[in-house]
């Protein structure tokens, strides 16, 4: 029976574990202490736990309330399963088999040695559904007053599920994400204890992880933490240590496959953080694009936001079709690439560097994910896209081909860059087409798990992008890094909720900022138009009365001269279509060169300009700076006097005519 | 005749020259068919743009975010206005439509197209495989001379190759069908693969599978056209049965040909991809080249497509001359 005790990173984890001593800013704590043995055969995990929680809310807890995430796929009545079937958006193809669900099931649970699992129940708190067993609540004997802390000992069983969403297996790879039975957050007087929904994500205490995987030795683990220590336990399993501070979760993958390679970024004046990277062997190529994505990560989050609390992270490429890519945990990710990939297409890069950044967004500022998933997602989703700009300039369209009959859900496996299809450089402007459909499905402002399933991302992810690319515009970038910069250093390892955000906003921005983000969140719809240019004749026509008199005033005979240039009243109708509001400028020009710039609170429905001057209005631009993104028809915020020129509609039709007139000979191939 | 393949190939790529008339009256008809369409998208486009100060920027590289806003807006055959249709992609994505069984979907408007240039081809092809079958003389029979050279064959042969064209949808649905079962089926036996690259193979084997499959069909029925015209045979039936026993007889040939016409065909996507014009170019000049290059793509595409009528002609009349059939 062999030990090796991976010295160097037994020592950090023990300097680590000094933070771990001081109190997280906010909320409770709950450390964990779990020893668990995948039996790769059946597929089962059994566990043993303990986990130490302080109780950081207010009053008195008569019940411990625990997610038990992997129910979602015990069958199909649970509320994750109704509500993904709307989406549809499950990574499982087809109808699950007898060995794709998967469950968890508690034993055993102690306080104090005294068993309690009689005392255990499920609960539904979001929809009654009574099929749905994600929540468990134990009733314990002594209730737990605040600032308390106690100590349960829990012994449990789960099957590894086929990967309907996140976490699971396929062949011989795993990835093990929300596996075990994780306690719920006290907040103030209550639980915030949800059940677990298909569009929203997860939630949890800080605190201390201490997990010991067995499995066969076959297996290369990657996993949140450093490892400390492996030792062979005999009949060809490996016990993997892995120790972990500060953290709300634990994720842990499986794989003979992975090629281990290791990196190190160095920010400046810090100390190193050292990358670990499991990369499918197909994917050995791409190694270089997945590190290089991460750095950029790194470097542009560590100086825009503040300094990444660990020293260490771990980037998981996963297997082909596992349906794992893309997902953030505490000190590990996982990317997502496929075999062809060109360069330039934003690909594998942006997802690392989103995944990557989840460790600001998410794992160090800890907030409900199912409550308001906006505000790691869009943050992260506003800063990858100016990471991504910053580090590679703009994306090249990608269309794939090779997509299977009968597999919609399959992209394609070969992808086309298409040069000439671009967003003209407008950052986060690719987020518009996503979030446009959606744009009414939801207030923002409402608890994430309650959007529509199926729509809730774009409001979540692309609308928060949107309207923060509109806020950098609007305060300019220095102001906006301070707010979210502030943000992330007041609220690292806490669990911020949206009014947190807010208070921040003011204190940074002041009180208008803090109003036009709460209108972003509270309005659904944004979208400002110039509806009509009309230029007339200044000079009067018709009678008129001058001094006791009738004249009749020509404007024919009263137009200019070189001494006396025609005026001209110029009329611009500016439109807002949307429901929510926002102070924009309007930017005349005249035919002269000239130009005339007058600000609109943007409230009304509509605004008349009327101008009068010795020029004709030649366009019209509501919003010229494209400050407001959230702007779901920029292109109708200009407006030209004179119809455009025949040429793009004769260009594009041409175009387009070839794709017809091919495709009409493509079916009289059946003929 | 030592290599009848060969033979044929060359010679119906002479036919096809020498059928140059046919050529540009099937690429004007093909032209007109499509104009009422384009018309369309162009009002579509020009209304979208209208006084839009955008248009401007339209005339260099395709705005996404505009092209976003007109598709949201966008109903009926203006639906198919998308970057791949309009980027060098065009023929690439009707290539893997026509594998994947999309070609005939909506817009109804896009079938009604379809249907039309269905019949102006049906009546065309009937015309050019009489005179690649019969030569270019006078017309052999009577019947036909009072109808009119051209037209009268067309006229002629145009019930039967109809049949045959309603005959062939079944079967290339039943084609199609399979396929969409295949690829679930595939993926079910695939879902513990952890590789793209293993995946990719099966899928590749797959799809060549069904485009093989797709391709015997299509041998079937071209040569049932071939049989209907060359051996005078009205009924669909008959002239499927004919086709078959030949192919059995002269498998190889005739496959061969139909992958030589598949990879002239392939050749012209390729070139498409490669050397059609990037929309950067924002005067008219970059305009004419666009319709240029295109119009010509299209009339290698009906060269390739009469160049094969032709071949196939001289392939069943050399070997069956030499079977004695």
């Amino acid at each position: 029976m062999a030990r090796i005790l991976l010295a160097a990173p037994l020592l950090l984890a023990i300097g680590a574990s000094h933070l771990a001593a001081q109190a997280p800013p906010h909320g409770g704590r709950a450390d964990y202490v779990i020893s668990v043995t995948l039996d790769a055969e059946s597929r089962l995990l059994t566990g043993r736990q303990t986990v130490r929680w302080t109780h950081g809310g207010e009053g008195a807890r008569e019940d411990l309330l625990f997610h038990h995430y992997w129910n979602a796929w015990r069958n199909d009545g649970s509320t994750w399963m109704l509500e993904d079937r709307r989406r549809e958006r499950s990574s499982l193809a087809g109808e699950p088999r007898v060995e794709d669900w998967g469950w968890l099931v508690v034993d055993s649970v102690r306080l104090g040695g005294e068993e309690l699992i009689e005392r255990s129940r499920y609960l539904a708190p979001d929809d009654g559904n009574s099929d749905d067993r994600t929540v468990w609540a134990v009733g314990i004997p002594r209730a737990v007053q605040p600032g308390e802390t106690v100590e349960l000992e829990l012994e449990w069983r789960a099957k590894v599920p086929r990967t309907f969403a996140r976490t699971g297996f396929r062949g011989d790879f795993y990835f093990i994400a929300h596996w075990f039975p994780q306690l719920c957050v006290t907040e103030g007087t209550g639980w915030n204890c949800h059940q677990f929904h298909a569009a929203t994500e997860f939630f949890a205490d800080f605190g201390s992880y201490d997990v010991s995987i067995t499995l066969p030795e076959r297996f290369v683990v990657g996993a949140t933490g450093r490892e400390v220590e492996r030792e062979a336990v005999g009949e060809g399993l490996v016990t993997h240590r892995y120790r972990q501070d500060r953290v709300h979760g634990f994720a842990w993958t499986a794989s003979p496959d992975y090629v281990e390679i290791e990196d190190r970024f160095v920010p400046e004046g810090r100390g190193p953080v050292d990358i670990r990277l499991l990369l499918q062997p197909e994917h050995r190529g791409q190694a270089g694009r997945h590190l290089e994505a991460v750095h950029a990560a790194f470097r542009a989050y560590g100086e825009w936001f503040g300094p990444y609390p660990h020293d260490h992270v771990t980037v998981i490429d996963p297997a082909w079709g596992s349906g794992h890519g893309g997902m953030e945990y505490p000190t590990l990710f996982t990317a997502g690439t496929r075999l062809f990939n060109p360069p330039g297409g934003g690909a594998p890069e942006s997802v690392s560097v989103h995944e990557a950044g989840h460790q600001w967004w998410y794992s160090t500022v800890g907030n409900d994910e199912m409550e308001a998933a906006w505000l790691d997602e869009g943050l992260n989703t506003y800063a990858t896209a100016r990471a991504y700009a910053e580090t590679w300039g703009e994306k090249t369209s990608v269309h794939r081909f090779f997509r299977p009959p009968g597999l919609d859900h399959e992209p394609g496996f070969f992808a086309v860059l298409l040069p000439g299809f671009d967003h003209r450089g407008r950052v986060h402007l690719d987020r518009l087409a996503r979030y446009r459909p959606d744009a009414t499905a939801d207030f923002q402002a409402r608890a994430s798990f309650r959007y529509p399933p199926d729509r809730g991302g774009s409001l979540s992810y692309s609308k928060t992008a949107l309207w923060l690319g509109t806020l950098e515009r609007h305060l300019g970038w220095p102001a906006l890094r301070r707010i979210l910069a502030t943000f992330y250093r007041r609220w690292s390892f806490g669990h911020p909720r949206p009014e947190d955000f807010l208070d921040v906003v003011e204190e940074v921005s002041g009180t208008d900022t803090r109003r036009l983000v709460q209108g972003f969140l509270t309005s659904s719809d944004y979208d400002y138009a110039v509806e009509s240019i009309d230029v007339y004749p200044a000079a009067p026509h018709g009678w008129r009365e001058e001094g006791g008199r009738m004249v009749f005033l020509d404007p024919d005979s009263s137009g200019g001269s070189d001494a006396t240039p025609a005026l001209f009243r110029n009329e611009v109708v500016v439109r807002r279509h949307g429901s929510g509001t926002f102070p924009v400028d309007v930017r005349l020009r005249f035919d002269d060169g000239s130009a005339q710039v007058y600000r609109w609170n943007g409230r009304g429905r509509w605004v008349e300009l009327v101008e009068t001057r010795a020029a004709r209005v030649v366009s019209a631009h509501v919003d010229p700076e494209g400050v407001l993104l959230l702007d779901l028809h920029p292109s109708d915020n200009q407006l030209l006097a004179e119809p455009c020129s025949l040429l793009p509609s004769v260009k594009w039709t041409a175009r387009w005519l070839v794709w017809l007139q091919d495709r009409l000979l493509a079916m009289s191939g059946y003929f | 005749m030592r290599r009848p393949l060969t033979t044929a190939l060359l010679r119906g790529v002479l036919d096809a020259g020498r059928a140059w008339r046919l050529i540009a009256g099937l690429w004007l008809a093909l032209l007109l068919v499509a104009l009422p369409a384009g018309l369309t998208v162009f009002e579509s486009l020009r209304g979208a743009i209208g006084a839009r100060a955008v248009g401007q920027e339209l005339r260099g590289a395709m705005d996404l975010v505009w092209l976003g806003e007109y598709q949201e807006a966008a109903r009926g055959i203006a639906a198919t206005v998308t970057a791949p249709v309009l980027a060098r992609t065009a023929l690439l994505v009707n290539l893997e439509d026509r594998w994947r069984g999309d070609l005939v979907g909506s817009p109804a408007a896009l079938l009604g197209l379809g249907l039309l240039w269905a019949a102006v081809w049906i009546f065309a092809s009937g015309a050019a495989l009489d005179r690649f079958l019969f030569g270019s003389g006078p017309p052999r029979r009577a019947g036909w001379a009072g109808a009119g050279g051209w037209a009268g064959a067309g006229a002629r042969h145009f019930g039967r190759l109809a049949r045959l064209a309603l005959l062939s949808l079944p079967a290339y649905y039943a084609v199609h069908r399979l396929s969409a079962w295949l690829f679930p089926a595939l993926e079910g036996r695939l879902r513990d693969v952890t590789q793209e690259r293993v995946v990719l193979a099966w899928y590749l084997a797959a799809a060549l599978g069904v485009a093989l499959l797709l391709g015997l069909v299509e041998l079937w029925f071209d040569y049932a056209r071939v049989v209907a015209v060359g051996r005078d045979v009205r009924s669909g039936r008959r002239a499927l049965t004919e086709s078959a026993r030949w192919l059995a007889a002269n498998p190889l040939r005739a496959i061969g040909l139909q992958l030589a016409l598949a990879a002239a065909g392939g050749a012209i996507v390729v070139c498409w991809l490669l050397l059609a014009p990037a929309p950067f170019e924002s005067g008219w000049p970059g305009v004419a080249g666009v319709l240029l290059l295109g119009q010509l793509a299209v009339v290698a595409r009906l060269v390739v497509r009469v160049g094969g009528l032709a071949a196939q002609s001289r392939l069943y009349r050399a070997l069956s001359r030499r079977s004695g059939g």
